[in-house]
């Protein structure tokens, strides 16, 4: 029996061993590989494979993609920042990387390529450069807004303030999305550009707080709740919406004035494990292949000679508010903090 | 034999088991539970506490997960009295197909249901868009609400409490029924006065156990119950401190408190119920009913089991039917039509996933159902002093809930502790996975070795047989079916567990359950839906393959 046992035992460690050996051999090939990189991103899966597909042909290069919020990215560099794990970041807007930059948590880069970027969106600071664009708009679904008996939205502001309105909209909550940061600065800057008090543009947040019936997590929630009824109307970035309605969901886009406007960048991760590579994917997405792929769901091209989305709407150029970016990094924690004063909303 | 001497002498593979058992369970359990803890109260301070029982915010969290908990396990305890007592006690026509059907999600991982209630009773849902043509503009069933919660949590362990009223059920002598029927009972007084009260060791040790489960729930309330539940906005313990921890906040140290809140009385839960089931030795989670003598019941109780039964059936039908439809349609409220897109979808966007699931549910439930068979057998056939705490010791990453080992290991192994780095590994899940199932194969093993008399053993000897012959012949395949049970259990739970993997996941590993959480979350319902139905259909395959071989049965489902 004692033999029997011992040798069961000893094929049992040797198959334990066996089945260790390969986790761990894949588990310490994740260092300093050089045919990869991880990218933080918001941009959903299909997404990222069809933009990283041309790219992996081309250089062998994988991309790994990690789908999480601006809020969180900041936060998950910031706690990795002695160990980084991520190579690359996509989609944050200008406030958002100079706030990053300044906290050391990415590295200044200029790609082969900023020069066929357009003059708009051009940017003076080395760790600025802008990738893609979408507007911030109103949209609404068509059949929920005749449920509810509700005028659809006209693109005006203030009207989201009229008593039809209240409980029936849906943003994100600027703590955790850099799109909800991009809807209060901007009415902050409407008032201030009007002449008008900040305690002014406070009391018109305070207003919206009571249309508003949820303050999602994420900055592409409100327009899925709004596609399936949910919501009658929402406020976000055209590319989700862009995407829903090429699925045959009842959602229409209204143009706000003044309408957010600028541009997103992409920023290589400070001490990247792969950084080379990092900068190589930064390169890419300028040329017009990748600036292609954008396009088809539902972002605007920034380099010169690149069609708009398919169905696009377009964006008047004289609604567009003028941010100033360093202004809006400057203040976010002061404006996050009296954002949370007004409205005493959670995000859910 | 030697009977003086050191035990190393005498028994080397008793020492090198209980060594290789203890330094597993310290490493892989006290470590990362402890790391946990001292989370909780970085710093040497318990603001976090202090923070969390000032905070109404909290607070409401800790009341959501009671009530919702209680009221969940309340109504799994009924469904699951219900189908056991219709299965071992009447003549209801279909029973065999209800004891088959209950079985059914246990397979599935709780935030599937969830999901798969999302498509039935959503605003979009089957069941909305049917009542928007009864009656336009009436009343709608709200599944985000602490309802849809308790709803989503009922269907998903009421098969567990099912499995325990139809053990304990048929642990009851017949004839105490007979004999009060014979004395003038009528049926409703037999019920009350005998059956109901021998019911009440197993009603209470379920219950106790349901509790526990309900109570560290993560996926249905993550999905369901982000507008708020029964109180504020707030959501329940589980999903708040992942909230914590992997959302904007980053807040470990927060994450941890909570969690900390949620597993002490859960372990005590857990302990008692165990403790009470034990004792009273109405056992057996494991234990399907077998063949009754159906005896009549008044046809008004016959048809009402019987429409309840279907009811809840037909739910369940319809829970993997929507999955599986839903994977083929093109867009799930607004087109119907078909199309084979989000399968091409899942298939090329979560290959890596599909493949690490597989590979790290396959690798981790063969070494869980191993490491747990060999320890059993080297239990159960030798007794040295300190055996028990061993084996209690074995248990306790059964009692915890999986978000309170996914939290610990990521605390412990992501470099707070010098040389123990494994954070972005597949190393870190593996471990987790053996560590987490080892206690099930250890105790599917057990029961299965005391059922095997040593003399068989020794008689294979006595007739010539080498020690290798009979462990071949003899013992071998007598373990084989502990084997492939603790195997499909692991595998099972290791393809679906969402909320320890969901701390644990990375870029390079990323899993097939996390793919499919987040494409709900995200609401790609095509995406999801496809991705679930890969899920589904590589456990089936996999219980197939096992049942052919190994006579497995539906067994246990673990706590989220």
């Amino acid at each position: 029996m004692k033999a029997a046992m011992r040798i069961l035992f000893t094929m049992g460690m040797v198959l334990l061993v066996a089945a260790l050996l390969p986790a761990m051999g894949a588990g310490e090939a994740t260092q300093q590989d050089a045919g990869e990189i991880v990218v933080y991103s918001p941009f959903n899966d299909q997404f990222m494979q069809a933009l990283a597909a041309p790219f992996t042909a081309e250089t062998g290069i994988e991309v790994l993609n990690v789908v999480i919020s601006t809020g969180e990215t900041v936060s998950r560099l910031r706690a990795e920042r002695q160990r980084p794990q991520a190579d690359f970041w996509l989609s944050a807007r200008p406030a958002i990387l100079q706030g990053a930059f300044e906290e050391g948590l990415i590295a200044a880069y200029n790609p082969n390529g900023a020069a066929n970027i357009r003059p708009e969106f051009r940017y003076d600071a080395a760790h600025i450069t802008a990738v893609g664009t979408y507007p911030l708009v109103f949209f609404y679904n068509t059949q929920a807004i005749a449920r509810a008996n509700m005028q659809a939205p006209t693109g005006d502001w203030a009207q989201l303030l009229s008593p039809a309105y209240r409980d029936q909209v849906v943003m994100p909550h600027p703590a955790t999305s850099g799109t909800a940061y991009s809807v209060i600065t901007t009415i902050i800057q409407a008032h201030l550009q009007n002449n008008m008090s900040e305690d002014e543009a406070w009391q018109f947040v305070a207003g919206l707080n009571g249309a508003v019936a949820q303050f999602t997590r994420s900055g592409r929630a409100p327009q899925t709740l709004v596609a399936q009824g949910e919501y009658p109307v929402g406020i976000g970035f055209y590319d989700a919406v862009w995407q829903l309605q090429q699925e045959g969901f009842p959602l229409e886009v209204v143009i706000p004035n003044p309408v957010f406007a600028e541009p997103y960048g992409a920023a290589v991760v400070a001490d990247a494990p792969n950084g080379a590579n990092a900068r190589r994917f930064f390169d890419y997405l300028l040329t017009p292949r990748a600036q292609a792929v954008l396009t088809q769901f539902g972002n605007y091209p920034v380099v010169a000679g690149v069609n708009p989305p398919v169905g696009g709407v377009s964006v008047p150029t004289e609604q567009v508010i003028d941010i100033d970016f360093l202004w809006s990094s400057a203040n976010r924690r002061a404006i996050l903090d009296r954002f949370q004063e007004v409205t005493q909303a959670e995000p859910q | 034999m030697n009977t003086r001497g050191s035990l190393i002498l005498r028994e080397p593979t008793v020492v090198v088991t209980v060594i290789f058992m203890i330094t597993v369970i310290a490493l892989f359990v006290l470590l990362p539970a402890a790391s946990m803890l001292l989370e909780s109260v970085r710093g040497f301070t318990l603001h976090r506490y202090v923070d969390f029982f000032a905070s109404r915010y909290f607070r409401h969290t800790l009341y959501n997960t009671l009530l919702v908990s209680g009221l969940a396990t309340l109504f799994s305890m009924t469904a699951g009295f219900l189908f056991a007592y219709t299965v071992t006690r009447t003549d209801v026509p279909l029973r065999r197909l209800f004891s088959t059907i209950v079985l059914v999600p246990m397979l599935l991982p709780a935030f599937l249901i969830a999901f798969a209630l999302i498509l039935l009773l959503g605003r979009n849902g089957l069941l909305n868009q049917a009542l928007e043509i009864v009656n336009p503009g009436g009343v709608r069933f709200n599944i985000y609400s602490p309802w849809g919660v308790i709803l989503a949590q009922t269907l998903s362990f009421f098969p567990m409490s099912f499995l325990l009223f139809a053990a304990a059920l048929s642990a009851i002598d017949p004839r105490l029924e007979d004999a009060a029927q014979d004395l003038g009972g009528d049926y409703w007084y037999t019920l009350r006065r005998v059956t109901l009260p021998l019911m009440a060791p197993a009603a209470f040790g379920s219950a106790l156990l349901l509790f526990m489960f309900h109570a560290s729930a993560f996926g249905a309330p993550a999905l369901l119950g982000g507008r708020g539940l029964f109180f504020g906005n707030a959501t329940m313990l589980a999903p708040e401190a992942i909230i914590q921890t992997l959302g904007a906040r980053s807040d470990w140290g927060m994450g941890a408190t909570l969690a900390v809140v949620l597993v002490v009385p859960s372990i005590a839960l857990f302990l008692a119920g165990e403790y009470y089931l034990k004792r009273r030795s109405y056992v057996t989670v494991t234990g399907a009913p077998t063949a009754f003598r159906p005896r009549p019941v008044p046809s008004g109780v016959k048809w009402t089991l019987f429409a309840l039964c279907l009811l809840i059936s037909l739910f369940i039908a319809a829970v993997v039917a929507v999955v599986a439809v839903g994977a083929f349609t093109q867009t799930w409220g607004i087109n119907y039509s078909f199309t084979d897109r989000h399968l091409r979808t899942a298939l090329t966007a979560s290959r890596r996933s599909i493949n690490n699931s597989i590979f790290l549910a396959g690798s981790g439930g063969f070494a869980a159902a191993l490491f747990g068979t060999l320890s059993a057998w080297v239990f159960a056939r030798k007794s040295f002093r300190g055996s028990r705490v061993v084996d209690a010791l074995s248990m306790i990453p059964y009692a915890l809930p999986g978000m309170v080992m996914g939290l610990g290991f990521a605390i412990a192994f992501s470099g707070n502790i010098p040389g123990l780095i494994m954070s972005g590994t597949g190393l870190i899940i593996f471990l987790n996975h053996v560590v987490r199932r080892m206690p099930y194969g250890i105790r599917s093993a057990a029961g299965a070795i005391r059922q095997i008399d040593p003399s068989i053993e020794e008689a294979a000897a006595d007739l010539g047989g080498r020690p290798v012959y009979s462990f071949v012949r003899v013992t071998m395949p007598l373990l084989k079916d502990a084997f492939f049970a603790s195997f499909v259990f692991g595998f099972i739970n290791m393809m679906t567990d969402i909320t320890a993997v969901i701390f644990l996941v990375s870029p390079r590993w990323r899993l097939l359950s996390v793919d499919v959480f987040n494409a709900i979350e995200a609401t790609r319902y095509g995406t999801a839906s496809a991705l679930s139905l890969i899920m589904i259909l590589s456990t089936l395959i996999v219980l197939a393959v096992a049942r052919v071989l190994g006579g497995v049965r539906l067994g246990g489902k673990e706590a989220g």
